[in-house]
C-alpha cells in the first residue's frame, strides 16, 4: 500500500501516544502540573478539565468561566489559576484528597450540567478584551541565592505570587499580588498610539529585577524593568510583521521566543539587546510557543493544524507533528527539568518508604506517566494529543 | 512321647502293607494298585500326622522311608499316580522331619533320583509330577543348606556332576516348565538351590553363566506371556544372587590374579572384568521388563536394581547408571519404589552425583529425544527428568551444573515438540461473518480457561502436557528465576518457533513458580525479593507480550505466539487484580483486536483472555469492561485508523465499541469517523474493506439515530410533509357544496378512526380550513428562519450527515453489497437529519443525482434500496422533492414497464379483508378481481426481483401521492400504475383518493369496463348506482364529464 503523503524521512510518521477527547470546544489551554502527573486543559466554552495523566482520564472537570479560558496555571500543588475571557481570573483549590468528588463526566457528552467546583479561592475582575493570558511569576522577597535555587524553591512553596495581566487602558499592564489581592503596579508596556493592544506577557525575575516581557498587537515586543522602584522600558523591537500571539522565555531567562499572526518565529536575547534572531517558517499563524523546561527545544501550535518542534539553539525545524485536522491553539511541554532519575527515585521513597521494590503497578505507571516527556498539544477539534519525544 | 507312640501306631499299618506289596512287586507277583493304594494310605496317614508339630521326627521318617525307598527303587515300574504318591510322602517328610536334619548322603541321592525322574519324559511324567519333583528339590536343597555337613555334602567333588545335573533340570524347568505353577516351583527350587550352595567359587564359575543365560531368557520382553509371578520371582531369585556373589565386599577380597594356574574354579579380579560386562548384557535386557504393566514385577525389578546399587556399586560398577536409570523409571509412578529411591540417595551422596550427571545427559539429550517419533520414549525421558529433578532438589543437591544448559535444552525440546513438518501455511481468509460473530461470543463464552494451543496433533498434545508437567517441577526449585531470566534475554533475539517455544517457556515456568510460592506463602514467609524477582520476570514477560500484540498486523506474526501472549496478558491481570485497570489502556485494544482474528482458535483466545481479564479487574462481563474502557478504546482505534492500517480488526472493534456502548460515545468519534473517510479515500478500489467501513459508519447511523435529541419524536412531526386530502376545488361553481363535502368527509373520517385503525398513520391534526390552488401547489414551504438554527445534538448530527453525504462517492462503487448496504444507511439517517432542515436540503441535493442513476442498477435490491431511498426523502422533505419527482418520473415509470414483470396482477388476487368505506364498491370489484386473477395467477410465475421491486414502487408511490405534490400527468400515472392494487390496499387507495378520489373512481370503473365480463352491463349498473348513492354529485359530474 502507498503511503497517501509522500515522506520524505525514513521514518514513519510520528503518532500521539493518546489523544483525550473530552472538550466539545476548542481547547485554548494547557497546563502539566503536580509533577506532570495532572494536565490541565480549558476550552472556548470555559470548561477546565484535569487530566490524569497515569490513566488518561478526567480527574476532574468543571466549568470555570462562563467564556473562553485564555490561560491556566498553577500555584504550588493545590491552587490552579484560571483566566476566562469572562473578565475573570479565577484561584482554584484543588486538593488531592478531595479530587474523587469531582464529576469526570466531560462537556463532549454533557455540555449543559453544572458540575462540582473546586474550592474558589480568589476571583479577581480583570480585563480581557483581547485573547492575552495572564502571566504569573513567584514573588521573590530574599534576593539572595541563584536562579535554580529560587526555581525550586518557589515551586515547593507556594508563597504568594505576582500575577500581570493587560490593563483596561490598552497598552497598560496591571501586576496583581496573591493572596492579598493588591495591584502593585500598572506598567504601559508601549508609548504607541496605534497596535499597542497586548497579546502576549512574560513575567519574570532576572538579577533580582521584575522583568516584564509583552508582545503587541503590531507584531513589537517590549522588555520592562522594574529597577529603583519604577519601571523601565530596557528595550523594544520589532519583529513582526503580524500581531504576536505568543512568547516563549528561557528557563533561565536568558532569551526568549515570539511568534506571531505571521510565519515568523524570533529570538530575543535579553542581555545582549542586539536584534532578534528570526527564522521564516512559512506557515503563518503560530498561536502558541512554549519551551521545554530543559531549554532545549521549543515547540509551537500552527493554526494549520501542525505542531512544530525546534531545537533553542540552532533554532532548526526538528519535527512536524501531524494528527489534529484542525488549526492547534495551544501546547505544553511536561517538566522536565526536576526529574531526573535520581529525583524521582527519591519522591518515590517518600511516597513509599525505603523499600524501592515494593512500588504497586499503579506507582510504577504514574511514574512512568511522570517522566515521560509529554508534549500536549490542544487543538480546534476539541483534542489533546499527547506525544511522547525528545 | 505319647503322640509319636500313637503316630507310630497309625504309621506302621500302612507302611507295613507298602513295604509288602511293593517287596510283592519287586517279587513280580505284586500288584500296581496295591501299591498304590497303598501309598495313598501311607500318604494320607503323613499328613495327619504332619499337621501335629514336631510329632514325625528323624525315627518315624526313617521308618516311613523305609517302605518308600522300596517303591523308589522300582519306580520306573510304577504308573505316575504312584509316582506322585511317593513324591508326596517324601515331600511331607522332608518339610516335617528332616526339615533342619538329614543325611547328606540321603539327600543327595534323593537329588540324584529326583533328576532322574524330571528327566522321564512323555505318558511318564505329568505336570503335578514335574511341580512335585521341583518341590521335593527346593526341600531338599534348604535342608542340605540348613547344616554345614549338608552343606560340605553339596560342595563335595564327588557330588559336583549330580548337582550340576539337578541345576539343569530346575533350570528346565525354569525356562521350559509347562505351567506357571511348574515354573513358580522351579524358580523356587532354584532359589533354594542358590541359597544352599555355600561354595560362591562353584557357585560363581559353575552355575552363574547357565542360571542367568536361563533367566535372562525368561525375563526377556517378549516373555510377556509368562505370569507375573513367575517374573517377579526369577527377579527375586536375580536380586538374591547378584548380590551375593558380586557384593563388594567380597569382591574387594579377590585376588588379583588366580593362585593356581589352570584352576578354572577359583574366582579372581580376571573373572569378574570378564563377567561384569556380561551381567550388564544381562541386565541390561532385564531392565526392558520395567514397561511390564504388573506392578509385582515393577517392584521386584526395582528391588534387584537397589540390590545391585546397594551392595555391588563397585564390582558391577558398569551397570549401575544403568541400574539407576531403571530404578527412577520404575519409582515415576509407584511411590513404594520412589521412597526407595530416596532412602538410596540419602544413604550415599555418590547415588546422588550419579544421577545427576545422568539427569544432566538425560537434559542435554532431551531436545534430540524430542526430535524422535517414538513418544513413549519422549514420555519417558520426561518423567525421568521431572522425578530425577524433584529427587534431587529434595536432596539440597547442587544443581548449577544442570541448570547452565537447562534454559535452552528447554526451549528446543519444546520446539521440537511442537514442531511439525508437515504444517503447511495456508493463506488465511478474512470472512466478513467474523464480525457478526464476534459480538455473539463476547456475549456468550464464559470461559475462563485457555485451550492448549501449541500443539495440534495428539501426540503433541501428550508432549506439550509432559513438558508443562516437568516444568512445573523446574518452577519449585528455587532460582528458577535464572531459567526464565535466560528464556526471556533469547526472546528478543529469536524468531519463529524459537520465539514461541521461549516464550511459553518463561511464562509457564512463572505460573508454576508464581502459583506454587502463593500457596507457600500464605504459610511461610520468605521476604520480598523473591516476590520481587518474580514480579520483574512477569513484568518483562508482560512488556514483551503486550509488544508482540501491538505491533502492527503488517508484520507476519504465528497465531501461537500472539495466543501465548494473550496467556500472558491474562496471567498478569491475574496477579495484579484491579490494579490491573490501569493497564488497560495498553493491553484492552490488542486484545480485542485479535477477536476479528481470522484463527478461530485465537479468537477463542481472546475471548478466553477478555473474560479473564474482565473478572480480574472486576467487572461484571466482558461487555461491561469494553464499555468501561471504551475511551482507551477509541483512542487505540483512532491510531490504528489514522496511520492507514487497513486490518479489517480495527474497524471491527470500533463495530463493537459502538454496539455496546451506543448513542453517547458517538460525540468522541468524529475523528475516527474522519479517518475512515480518509481510509475509503486511499482505499476505494477494495470493495470489501469500503464495505466493512460502512457497515461500521452503519452502526454509527443507527446508535447515532438513537440520540436523545435525534430520536424521531411524535408522529405528527414525523409526518409533517403529509399531504391533506385534497379538496375538490377545481370548480368554483361547486364551492357551495364545499360545506356538504367537507361533513360528509368529516363523517366519513369518523367512522375511518373506528376501523381503520391498523391503517398507516393518518393525520391526526384537525382539518384546516381549505386554501387557495396557489398555496397549495406550493405546500407550505419551511417556515424562513432569519437566525441559522443550529441542528440538535451537534456532534452527532454532523457525524451523521457527513457519513450521509459521504455516500454519495460511493454509490457507484462496483460491489452491489456495499451499495445496498448505503441507501439502507441513509434510511436510516434521514428521519434523523431531517430535524435541521438547513442541513438536510441540500443533503438530498448533493445526493440526487447519484441516486437517480442508480435507478437503471443492474441489481433488483439496489433498486429497491433506491425506491425506499426516494420514499425516505419524500417523507422527510415533503415538496422539496417536487421538482426531483418529476425529472426522476420517466425513470420510475421505466421501472415500472420493464422491472417489475407485471407483478401488480399478482397483488389483485391477495384482496384485502379489511372493511373499506366503500364496503359495496369493494365487495363487487373484488368479487371481480377475484375472477379474474383466479385465471391470472396461474398463468404467469413472477419472479422475486420483480416482486421486491413492485412492492417498493408502490410504496414509493403511495408515499409521493401522499408527501409530494405531483402534476397531474404524473398523478394519471401513478394510478395507472398502482391500479391493480388500489382495491386491495386500502391505505394505497386511501392516499389516492386523498388526492383525487374521482381519478380512482374512474380508473376502477375503467378498469372494470376494460375486463370482459359476462354480466359486465349489471356490475356497471350496479357500481354506478352504489358510486352515486356515495360519492358527492358533484364530483360525479366531473367524472362523467371526464368520460365524455
Amino acid at each position: 500500500m502507498a503511503q497517501p503523503q509522500i515522506q520524505s524521512s525514513t521514518l514513519p510518521p510520528a503518532q500521539p501516544a493518546y489523544v483525550l477527547r473530552g472538550h466539545a470546544a476548542q481547547v485554548h489551554a494547557l497546563h502539566f502540573f503536580r509533577k506532570n502527573s495532572r494536565l490541565l486543559s480549558g476550552d472556548a466554552e470555559g470548561w477546565v478539565i484535569m487530566w490524569d495523566i497515569a490513566t488518561k482520564r478526567a480527574a476532574a472537570v468543571w466549568k470555570a468561566h462562563d467564556s473562553a479560558i485564555l490561560g491556566l496555571g498553577s500555584w504550588g500543588d493545590e491552587r490552579i489559576i484560571s483566566h476566562g475571557r469572562d473578565n475573570a481570573l479565577k484561584v482554584w483549590q484543588i486538593r488531592r484528597d478531595d479530587e474523587s468528588t469531582f464529576s469526570t463526566g466531560l462537556p463532549v457528552g454533557d455540555s449543559v450540567t453544572r458540575r462540582k467546583e473546586p474550592w474558589l479561592l480568589h476571583s479577581l475582575p480583570v480585563n480581557a478584551l483581547n485573547f492575552c493570558a495572564f502571566a504569573m511569576c513567584s514573588e521573590q522577597e530574599m534576593k539572595v541565592g541563584n536562579e535554580k535555587e529560587m526555581r525550586d524553591r518557589n515551586e515547593t512553596q507556594s508563597g504568594s505570587i505576582l500575577v500581570a495581566v493587560p490593563g483596561l487602558q490598552e497598552g497598560f499592564v496591571n501586576i496583581i499580588q496573591l493572596p492579598s489581592e493588591e495591584r502593585l503596579h500598572t506598567v504601559q508596556v508601549s508609548n504607541e498610539e496605534k497596535g499597542v493592544m497586548i497579546m502576549a506577557l512574560q513575567f519574570f525575575y532576572k538579577n533580582e529585577m521584575l522583568h516584564l516581557i509583552s508582545g503587541l498587537e503590531s507584531g513589537k515586543t517590549s522588555l520592562q524593568i522594574f529597577l529603583n522602584t519604577k519601571w523601565k522600558t530596557l528595550f523594544r523591537s520589532a519583529t513582526h510583521s503580524q500581531p504576536i500571539l505568543s512568547l516563549g522565555l528561557m528557563p533561565d531567562s536568558s532569551s526568549y521566543f515570539t511568534s506571531g499572526a505571521d510565519s515568523i518565529i524570533g529570538m530575543h536575547v535579553i542581555e545582549s539587546m542586539s536584534k532578534a534572531k528570526t527564522i521564516q517558517t512559512k506557515h503563518s499563524g503560530q498561536q502558541s510557543l512554549t519551551v521545554r523546561s530543559d531549554g532545549k527545544i521549543f515547540a509551537t501550535a500552527g493554526w494549520d493544524s501542525r505542531i512544530r518542534v525546534y531545537s533553542t539553539n540552532t533554532m532548526k525545524e526538528l519535527a512536524v507533528l501531524k494528527w489534529h485536522k484542525e488549526g492547534c491553539y495551544s501546547v505544553a511541554f511536561a517538566d522536565i527539568a526536576g526529574m531526573d532519575v535520581a529525583e524521582s527515585a527519591t519522591t518515590t521513597d517518600s511516597s513509599c518508604g525505603s523499600d524501592m521494590i515494593l512500588r504497586t503497578v499503579k506507582q510504577r505507571r504514574e511514574d512512568k506517566a511522570r517522566q515521560t516527556h509529554w508534549l500536549a498539544a490542544g487543538s480546534k477539534d476539541g483534542k489533546v494529543s499527547l506525544w511522547d519525544i525528545y | 512321647m505319647e503322640a509319636r507312640n500313637r503316630a507310630f501306631q497309625l504309621l506302621k499299618p500302612p507302611c507295613v502293607k507298602l513295604s509288602e506289596s511293593a517287596l510283592k512287586l519287586m517279587g513280580k507277583g505284586g500288584n500296581i494298585k496295591d501299591v498304590v493304594r497303598n501309598l495313598e494310605q501311607v500318604r494320607e496317614t503323613l499328613q495327619k500326622i504332619s499337621v501335629q508339630k514336631d510329632v514325625l521326627n528323624d525315627k518315624l521318617a526313617d521308618y516311613a522311608f523305609f517302605p518308600l525307598s522300596h517303591v523308589l527303587k522300582q519306580l520306573e515300574k510304577l504308573p505316575v499316580r504312584a509316582q506322585e504318591l511317593t513324591l508326596e510322602c517324601l515331600s511331607i517328610l522332608l518339610r516335617t522331619a528332616w526339615k533342619h536334619h538329614m543325611a547328606p548322603e540321603l539327600g543327595i541321592q534323593l537329588l540324584i533320583l529326583f533328576s532322574f525322574m524330571a528327566d522321564q519324559k512323555g505318558a511318564k511324567t505329568s505336570e503335578e509330577l514335574q511341580e512335585l519333583i521341583l518341590q521335593c528339590f527346593r526341600a531338599v536343597f534348604q535342608t542340605l543348606g540348613y547344616e554345614q555337613a549338608g552343606q560340605e555334602a553339596l560342595t563335595n567333588t564327588a557330588t559336583v556332576p549330580h548337582l550340576g545335573k539337578a541345576a539343569s533340570v530346575i533350570l528346565d524347568g525354569v525356562s521350559d516348565g509347562s505351567s506357571d505353577v511348574v515354573q513358580l516351583a522351579a524358580i523356587e527350587a532354584l532359589e533354594a538351590f542358590t541359597k544352599a550352595l555355600s561354595d560362591l567359587d562353584a557357585l560363581a564359575t559353575s552355575f552363574l553363566p547357565g542360571i542367568m543365560s536361563c533367566l535372562t531368557k525368561v525375563l526377556t520382553p517378549k516373555a510377556a506371556k509368562r505370569s507375573s509371578k513367575v517374573l517377579a520371582a526369577s527377579l527375586d531369585v536375580l536380586g538374591y544372587l547378584l548380590p551375593r556373589i558380586f557384593n563388594d565386599t567380597a569382591v574387594r577380597k579377590l585376588p588379583e590374579t588366580p593362585k593356581k594356574r589352570g584352576s578354572t574354579t577359583q574366582l579372581d579380579q580376571t573373572w569378574l572384568k570378564a563377567t561384569s560386562p556380561q551381567i550388564k548384557m544381562a541386565l541390561a535386557n532385564i531392565i526392558k521388563l520395567r514397561q511390564h504393566d504388573r506392578s509385582n514385577v515393577k517392584r521386584a525389578l526395582a528391588a534387584l536394581s537397589v540390590a545391585i546399587l546397594e551392595q555391588c556399586r563397585e564390582s558391577l560398577s558398569e551397570s549401575t547408571s544403568m541400574m539407576l536409570e531403571n530404578i527412577v523409571t520404575l519409582a515415576d509412578k509407584d511411590d513404594r519404589i520412589e521412597k526407595e529411591l530416596q532412602h538410596l540417595l540419602l544413604t550415599d551422596q555418590q547415588y546422588a552425583e550419579a544421577l545427576r550427571s545422568s539427569l544432566h545427559y538425560w537434559i542435554i539429550s532431551l531436545p534430540r529425544i524430542m526430535q524422535l517419533s517414538d513418544d513413549t520414549a519422549k514420555t519417558h525421558r520426561m518423567h525421568q527428568i521431572s522425578l530425577s529433578f524433584r529427587l534431587l532438589s529434595e536432596q539440597g543437591v547442587d544443581m548449577s551444573i544442570i541448570e547452565t544448559n537447562l534454559a535452552s535444552n528447554l526451549r528446543d525440546s519444546v520446539l521440537n515438540a511442537i514442531h511439525d513438518p508437515k504444517e503447511k501455511r495456508t493463506i488465511i481468509e478474512y470472512s466478513s461473518e467474523v464480525t457478526s460473530l464476534e459480538l455473539a461470543h463476547l456475549n456468550q463464552s464464559h470461559s475462563i480457561e485457555f485451550d492448549q494451543i501449541l500443539a495440534s496433533k495428539k501426540s503433541q498434545i501428550v508432549m506439550v502436557d509432559e513438558v508443562s508437567n516437568l516444568v512445573r517441577q523446574l518452577s519449585q526449585i528455587t532460582n528458577s528465576f535464572l531459567l526464565v531470566q535466560d528464556l526471556i534475554n533469547g526472546l528478543h533475539g529469536s524468531s519463529g518457533n524459537v520465539q514461541l517455544a521461549s516464550l511459553w517457556l518463561s511464562l509457564n515456568l512463572l505460573r508454576q513458580s508464581i502459583e506454587h510460592t502463593m500457596a507457600m506463602d500464605d504459610i511461610l514467609d520468605f521476604g520480598s525479593s523473591q516476590a520481587n524477582q518474580k514480579e520483574d520476570l512477569l513484568e518483562q514477560v508482560y512488556d514483551f507480550s503486550v509488544g508482540i500484540l501491538t505491533e502492527s498486523s503488517a508484520v507476519e506474526r504465528d497465531w501461537r505466539l500472539q495466543a501465548i501472549a494473550l496467556e500472558a496478558i491474562a496471567f498478569q491481570a491475574s496477579q495484579q487484580k484491579l490494579d490491573f485497570r490501569n493497564e488497560l489502556i495498553e493491553a484492552l485494544y490488542p486484545v480485542l483486536h485479535l477477536l476479528g482474528s481470522p484463527v478461530p482458535q485465537l479468537r477463542d483466545h481472546a475471548i478466553t483472555c477478555l473474560n479473564i481479564v474482565a473478572k480480574e479487574c472486576g467487572y461484571m462481563s466482558s461487555g461491561e469492561l469494553v464499555v468501561a474502557n471504551v475511551d482507551y478504546l477509541v483512542n487505540a482505534v483512532a491510531l490504528r485508523l489514522n496511520s492507514f492500517d487497513i486490518s479489517p480488526q480495527a474497524p471491527q472493534v470500533l463495530l463493537m465499541m459502538v454496539k455496546l456502548s451506543g448513542p453517547s460515545l458517538l460525540p468522541y468519534l468524529d475523528d475516527l469517523v474522519d479517518s475512515m473517510f480518509a481510509a475509503l479515500e486511499s482505499f476505494h478500489g477494495y470493495p470489501k474493506l469500503a464495505e466493512l467501513l460502512f457497515s461500521v459508519l452503519k452502526v454509527i447511523v443507527e446508535e447515532g439515530v438513537k440520540a436523545p435529541l435525534l430520536a424521531i419524536e411524535a408522529e405528527g412531526e414525523h409526518d409533517k410533509h403529509r399531504k391533506r386530502p385534497l379538496e375538490s376545488s377545481y370548480m368554483p361553481a361547486v364551492a357551495t357544496s364545499i360545506a356538504d363535502v367537507r361533513n360528509y368527509k368529516a363523517k366519513v373520517k369518523e367512522t375511518d378512526v373506528d376501523i381503520d385503525t391498523n391503517i398507516e398513520a393518518f393525520p391526526q391534526r384537525p382539518w384546516k380550513e381549505p386554501q387557495s390552488m396557489e398555496e397549495e401547489a406550493k405546500d407550505e414551504p419551511p417556515p424562513p428562519s432569519d437566525v441559522e438554527l443550529p441542528p440538535p445534538a451537534p456532534k452527532t448530527y454532523s457525524l451523521l450527515l457527513n457519513i450521509s453525504k459521504l455516500t454519495q462517492h460511493y454509490l457507484t462503487s462496483s460491489s452491489p453489497e456495499l451499495r445496498t448496504s448505503l441507501l439502507a444507511l441513509l434510511n436510516t439517517t434521514f428521519p434523523a437529519l431531517a430535524k435541521h432542515e438547513n442541513s438536510f436540503l441540500p443533503l438530498i441535493n448533493t445526493l440526487w443525482r447519484v441516486l437517480l442513476s442508480r435507478l437503471e442498477d443492474s441489481e433488483a435490491y439496489v433498486v429497491v434500496g433506491v425506491l425506499n431511498v426516494i420514499r425516505a426523502m419524500c417523507i422527510n422533505a415533503g415538496d422539496f422533492m417536487s421538482g426531483r419527482i418529476s425529472e426522476a418520473w420517466p425513470s420510475i415509470k421505466r421501472i415500472y414497464r420493464t422491472r417489475t414483470g407485471k407483478a401488480g396482477s399478482r397483488f389483485a388476487s391477495s384482496r384485502s379483508i379489511r372493511p373499506s368505506t366503500t364496503k359495496t364498491v369493494d365487495f363487487i370489484i373484488t368479487q371481480q378481481n377475484q375472477q379474474l386473477s383466479q385465471s391470472s395467477a396461474q398463468a404467469h410465475y413472477v419472479d422475486a426481483p420483480s416482486r421486491i421491486i413492485w412492492d417498493s414502487l408502490v410504496q414509493l408511490l403511495t408515499t409521493i401521492v401522499s408527501y409530494v405534490a405531483t402534476d397531474d400527468e404524473a398523478f394519471e400515472d401513478t394510478i395507472q400504475m398502482l391500479a391493480p392494487v388500489i382495491t386491495s390496499r386500502t391505505d394505497i387507495r386511501e392516499a389516492l383518493e386523498g388526492r383525487n378520489a374521482d381519478a380512482v373512481w374512474l380508473a376502477l370503473f375503467r378498469m372494470d369496463t376494460s375486463k370482459p365480463h359476462h354480466n359486465t352491463n349489471a356490475i356497471t349498473d350496479n357500481a354506478s348506482q352504489q358510486f352515486s348513492s356515495v360519492i358527492p354529485a358533484s364530483t360525479l359530474g366531473r367524472q362523467f364529464a371526464l368520460l365524455a
